[in-house]
């Protein structure tokens, strides 16, 4: 089975975010792959040592991201396709990557797509929706288990905020993958050594980009949150706690 | 140029974020808001509808057993190209957001997720990195969709409308996608997405039993139950209670963290809460960074005293 895996790298969930020159700084903070995009990788890769086949990550960034592509590759990942992006690319429009990396995907032979459920920097969750839509292929968002029954036959386990739907679709398919799917494995030491000497294909968005493609959505701000520095630290005797909630609940929340 | 919203039930009442909709669509573009109800009657709840001020309600009957997002879907598919409307706006939960991403796509309609405020000039307000930014977001296609973070719009009446009803039928839909089964989790309690009251557990309630104290504590305050990832994983809870970035996002008036370490993911789902108190042991738990009320001390110590007080006094 040829599974293709959506990858894109975000910052470091437990980075502190902050802004300069109205974009979010950028300048030493620690990269990673979408976790959701892990759990996508990780399920690629059990399903191609089961039936055989081929990972290969597809992804759009600008140049830099190559420290995440060779931790896939030491993961198990067999090739990558990389889209270069400019540096002036919308890179928060589902619609306009969407749309690159369909194009990108459609040079390649695969079976199934799957990516992750949502990315933790920008958090659309639907970037896959647009791919699947214009490769003209199901798609199953929030998937928690997936079952090969017989080989192109798949039976997804959507997580819908607990509830669970059993949906069945055939490859070509493309998969979001949620929380719970898997764990994703550590490199081995001898994957890390194979993985230097992968190829990463580069592609220029240009190549991709058909003409008419234009931006779907613009940032035209971005503030920060006021902070809550100012809450009460109780310590006490766990009457004084309680008495104390009591009193916030009612006086300061007013919900008594 | 019409605005359909999608309104949201439960038990044939309707939710009150469905209402929340209309106000956003209000604030957005003061259209002829059409609402769409599916597969429910609207009996209880047609006078709020008119309240609020819609146009227009299509409630569409469809002969489906089971109504996921994917065949929920194609039912809109077929609404969007009989009545072409300019825009539609979905609650933010797993099922709407599938459906919203699902038009936008088809149609090629800006979309923005997640929306938590709209500005006086139209903007979307989004929160990025699990909220520790806001981004201001403007549609520029034609058309537009966005998701509604639910009790972020303030309801505002409006003098009531002339609603015209009107009913479509569909037979059964043919997806490649076939639905097979449906699991869905019975939810005791106040709902979790509705409550104005949330009281949420953590790994540090030890055990199932250590969970139904915080049962308790909501049942009092007539508040739902709630949980972080590590109680669901520990198996204290199901899931369906899970809040965060994999689960829900709620922001109820009241949100009371216990034995929550406060992990960025599961900030992401409650840090619009209005007023948040935690209580944990260790005093350096994250959770307090963003909680108003900050009780350093034992769960198992402090809340049955306060749910003796809360019954002293009610
Ligand atoms: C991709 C991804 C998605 C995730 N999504 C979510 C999500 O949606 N929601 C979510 O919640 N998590 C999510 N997580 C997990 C998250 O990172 C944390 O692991 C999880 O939230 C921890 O749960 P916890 O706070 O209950 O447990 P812990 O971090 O173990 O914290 C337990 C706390 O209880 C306190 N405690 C112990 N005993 C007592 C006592 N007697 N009285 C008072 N306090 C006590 C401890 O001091 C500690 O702070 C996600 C993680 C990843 C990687
Ligand atoms: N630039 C990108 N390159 C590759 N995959 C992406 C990119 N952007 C989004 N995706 C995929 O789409 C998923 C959802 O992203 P989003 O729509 O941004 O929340 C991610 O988890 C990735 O799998």
């Amino acid at each position: 089975m040829d599974i293709i895996v959506l990858l894109k790298r975000t910052i470091d969930a437990e980075e502190r975010v902050e802004l300069d020159n109205n974009k979010i700084s950028m300048d030493n903070v620690e990269f990673n792959i979408n976790p959701y995009d892990e759990f996508a990788l990780e399920e690629a890769i059990r399903i191609k040592e089961k039936f055989g086949g081929s990972v290969t990550v597809v992804t759009a960034s600008s140049e830099g991201f190559e420290k995440e592509i060779r931790t896939a590759f030491a993961m198990g990942a067999d090739d990558c396709l990389f889209i270069v992006l400019n540096n002036n690319t919308p890179d928060n429009d589902p619609h306009y990557l969407g749309a690159i990396l369909a194009e990108g995907i459609k040079g390649k032979n695969f079976d199934l797509i799957i990516s992750g459920q949502t990315s933790i920097d920008n958090n659309n969750a639907t970037t896959p929706t647009i791919v699947a839509q214009l490769l003209n292929i199901p798609c199953i968002t929030n998937v928690i288990k997936i079952e090969i029954e017989e080989e192109h036959k798949f039976l997804c386990h959507r997580d819908v905020e607990g509830d669970i739907e059993k949906l069945e679709s055939q490859s070509p398919l493309l998969i979001t993958a949620q929380q719970g799917l898997c764990e994703p494995r550590y490199p081995t030491l001898s994957g890390i050594m194979k993985a230097k000497k992968k190829k990463i294909e580069k592609v220029l968005e240009d190549e991709l980009a058909q003409s008419g493609l234009a931006a779907s959505v613009k940032t035209t701000g971005i503030y920060l949150p006021p902070s809550k520095n100012g809450g009460k630290t109780v310590s006490g005797t766990p009457e004084e706690q309680a008495t104390e909630i009591f009193s916030y609940i009612k006086n300061d929340a007013k919900l008594m | 140029m019409k605005t359909f919203i999608v309104l949201e039930t439960r038990n044939n009442n309707l939710k009150a974020v469905s209402l929340e909709l209309i106000c956003a669509a209000k604030k957005y573009n003061d259209n002829n808001i059409c609402a769409i109800l599916v597969n429910e009657s609207a009996d209880n709840f047609i006078d709020d509808i008119k309240k609020y001020g819609v146009n227009e309600l299509i409630i569409i009957n469809t002969t489906e057993p089971m109504v996921t997002s994917t065949n929920l879907t194609e039912a809109l598919f077929s609404l969007h190209e009989k009545y072409q409307p300019n825009g539609w706006i979905f609650s933010n939960t797993v099922t709407f957001k599938d459906c919203a991403t699902r038009i936008a796509a088809k149609y090629k309609l800006g979309c923005v997720t997640d929306v938590v405020g709209i500005t006086d000039d139209g903007l979307l307000l989004k929160p990025l990195y699990s909220g520790k930014a806001i981004e201001k977001k403007q549609i520029l296609t034609n058309g537009f969709v966005f998701t509604v973070r639910q009790s972020c719009f303030e309801l505002v009446q409006q003098p009531s409308r002339e609603m015209q009803i009107v009913t479509e039928e569909l037979g059964l839909i043919i997806t490649k996608i076939k639905v097979k089964e449906i699991a869905t989790k019975i939810k005791e309690g106040v709902d979790l997405s509705e409550a104005k009251i949330i009281v949420a557990g953590g790994r540090g309630v030890k055990t199932k039993e250590g969970f139904e104290v915080i049962k308790q504590l909501a049942d009092k305050l007539g508040g739902a139950v709630g949980a972080s990832r590590g109680a669901c994983d520990a198996d204290y809870c199901d899931y369906s209670l899970q809040i965060g970035q994999t689960g829900k996002i709620v922001s109820p008036d009241l949100y009371i963290a216990c034995g929550i370490s406060g992990a960025i993911q599961h900030i992401a789902g409650m840090s619009n809460s209005k007023h948040i108190i935690a209580i944990n042991k260790d005093p350096d738990a994250p959770i307090f960074n963003i909680s108003d009320l900050c009780i350093v001390g034992d769960l198992f110590e402090v809340i049955p005293i306060l749910i003796e007080e809360l019954s002293n006094n009610s």
